[in-house]
Order: C-alpha cells, then structure tokens, then sequence
C-alpha cells in the first residue's frame, strides 16, 4: 500500500535550498505516480523514464518557479505534460493531444476513492483507459491518481476548468457505464 | 476484493520502481556532485577574499544551469554516455573529476573567447604601425625638400604681406538705381 503524505509535510523549502535529501524524499514521493501518469498518456516505457528523468532535472532547476509550496505535485506533474505535449508534437500527434470535446452538462465529479473496481474488473477498466481521447485520459489520470482539485488539472494540463470539468464527467460516464455492464 | 481506481492504476506499474529508483538515485547524486563543488568554491573563495561568507554561495551555485547535467548519464543518450567512463574514474578523487567535467562543460565557450582575443590581436597589429616603422616614415623627408618647402611657404607669405600695398581695391560700379517715376517715363518716352 502506497503512503501518500500530505502537501503539507513535503520538504518543499528545503528542497529551495538545495538540500539533496529533501529533493530525494521529494523524487520517492511522487515517482510512481508520475511515472504511471506519463506511461498511461505515452504508452511507452523507455519514454516515459526518460520524461520521468527530465521532469526532475527540470524540477531541480526551476523551482524558483513555483510560488506555493503546497502546489508543488500538480507543478511537477504540469512539467510532465508539457513533456508528453512536445513529445506529442514531435510525432505530429499535437491535434490528438490538443483535442477539444463538445461541452457537456457539468455534473458533481465526487471522490476519486467512490469508483471501486473489483479484481476481475481490474484489466477491463485498464483496457477501457486506454481507449479514452488522451485529453480525456489525462484529466482522469490526474483526478484518480493524485486526486488533485480540479483547479490544479487545469493548471497542470493548461485548459479551462469548464474543460476539465466536462472531460471528467465524460471519462467518468464511460467507465461506469463499463463497472455497469460488468457487474 | 475491492480496490479503488488508483490502487489498480498503480499497482499495474510496481515492477517500474527498481529503474525509477536508479532515475532518482542518479538525480539526487547530481545534486550532491553539484553541492559539493559548490562548496569547495564557496571554501576558495574564503580563503582567496578573506572575508566569512554563509553558505549561500553554495546553494545559489546548485542553482546554476551551465554544465550542471553535463556529466549526469542519461537514461538513453549516447552523447551522455560518453562520460560514463570519466564518471567512473578508478582511484581518481571527486574534486579533480568534477573540475575536468566543469571546464569540460565551458569548452566551447572558452574555445570562443580564445578565438575572438586572437582576431582583435592580429587585427590590433595590422592597423597599429610599429614604433620603427612610424620613425622611417618620419625620416623618409630629406633636407633639401624640407628647405624647398621652407623656401615656398617663405615665398607665399612675402606675397600676402606684399600684396595690399600694390594692389589697390576694386571699387564696386556706382549703381544708383533711378527712382520709380523716372522709369514709368523712360517707358512712355520710348512708346
């Protein structure tokens, strides 16, 4: 079972400092999750490390940036996306992972931890992720990996947040409707 | 068994932590290289000026991006694998090996400089004549051209203190013009 600490308790300052111990509780802290947030938007391992790699660098170098120290995960995860852009960009996928979807009625979007999936409906989910629009996928990903508000995945994914909010109930009807046609 | 949505989406992904841990590992090791020579110049510093400084300097060199990954091997990348070997210097102490990376990193700025300080003093030496050249151009004048040009400008100088004795000054024509009424009749005379 992952630990997750809270913001709070994030040596975020004395990584400002330059101290390398904070820095590696930092790294250890959000690692997986956002590797696993990289991994599910590139589906490609060796990339997605290498994106991990560059977004600490990157972190290491412009923390200077980041105003609130408490926002530091979403600010890390956001270097990650523009990652995953230029790598998109690259590979002349930019109209994929700029896609824009039909707004729609905005709904409560509720706890992450509420959508609770059974063993053998575990694989069906994952399967079903991974054939969600990218723009989509991602504000999932963020919703139920980091359950960070809905604020900062706008931030983090650089769109509105009626965008946000439209692309969650979305990503949220298509896999409950799948939980449904499971059970 | 139930598991909530993010406890699937990472559990599906433990097997990557051994290489995310290297990643870090590897990072942070960046960082401390870098603190450490940070140090040390923050220490020369103290002993060259003299004067107690924080460790401040140490941190804000942590923060400086030039030549700072230079030497960190990246996940993939050939030119970075080239400093493996230098990395992994046998017996060789961390100072030396992070000074070689540091200056290695300034190559080409310093190849830069040494090239425009060539070009400004090979141009500087072209345009600047030379101390014994400037004396043969001096000396190039023999006397009888100098006692010539004395002679003449002797000769002009005569001729202006000379000249407002003998000459007199031209008067300019008398030109009176005649008045208005003068000229109607000259015209009527005339028709």
């Amino acid at each position: 079972m992952l630990v997750v600490a809270e913001p709070e308790q994030l040596p975020v300052p004395q990584a400002r400092a330059g101290d390398p111990a904070a820095w590696d509780i930092l790294f250890r802290r959000y690692q997986l999750p956002l590797y696993v947030y990289v991994f599910e938007l590139v589906h490609d391992e060796q990339a997605s490390l290498d994106i991990v790699q560059e977004t600490f660098i990157n972190a290491t170098r412009h923390l200077g940036s980041l105003r609130e120290d408490a926002k530091f995960g979403s600010w890390l995860f956001g270097i990650a996306h523009q990652k995953c852009l230029q790598r998109w960009r690259r590979q002349g996928r930019e109209a994929d992972a700029l896609e824009e979807i039909a707004a729609a009625p905005v709904e409560a979007v509720g706890d992450p931890a509420e959508l609770l999936v059974r063993a053998e409906q575990e694989a069906a989910v994952m399967r079903l992720l991974n054939q969600l629009p990218l723009a989509q996928r991602s504000v999932l990903l963020l919703h139920f990996v980091e359950d960070f508000p809905l604020e900062d995945i706008a931030a983090v994914t650089g769109t509105a947040l009626g965008t946000v909010k439209s692309r969650l109930h979305y990503a949220k009807k298509a896999l409950r409707r799948l939980l449904e046609e499971e059970a | 068994m139930m598991r909530t949505l993010r406890e699937v989406i990472l559990g599906r992904h433990q097997a990557a932590q051994p290489k995310l841990d290297v990643i870090r590992e590897k990072v942070v090791a960046g960082l401390e290289r870098d603190t450490s020579v940070g140090a040390i110049l923050c220490t020369k510093e103290m002993d060259t000026v003299g004067v107690t400084q924080t460790s401040e300097s140490a941190v804000s060199r942590v923060s400086k991006p030039a030549g700072r990954w230079a030497a960190l091997p990246t996940w993939k990348s050939a030119i970075r694998q080239v400093w493996k070997p230098a990395l992994r210097g046998e017996g060789a102490s961390v100072v030396p090996t992070d000074w070689r990376q540091f200056l290695w990193s300034l190559r080409w700025h310093l190849a830069g400089m040494s090239a425009a300080w060539v070009v400004a003093v090979l141009l500087s030496i072209d345009r600047t004549p030379g101390p014994v050249q400037a004396a043969e151009n001096r000396s190039s004048t023999s006397p009888q051209q100098l006692l010539a040009a004395l002679r003449e400008n002797q000769r002009q100088v005569r001729e202006l203190i000379a000249a407002p004795d003998s000459e007199s000054t031209p008067q300019p024509p008398n030109v009176n013009p005649s008045p208005h009424s003068q000229n109607r009749l000259n015209s009527t005379r005339e028709v």
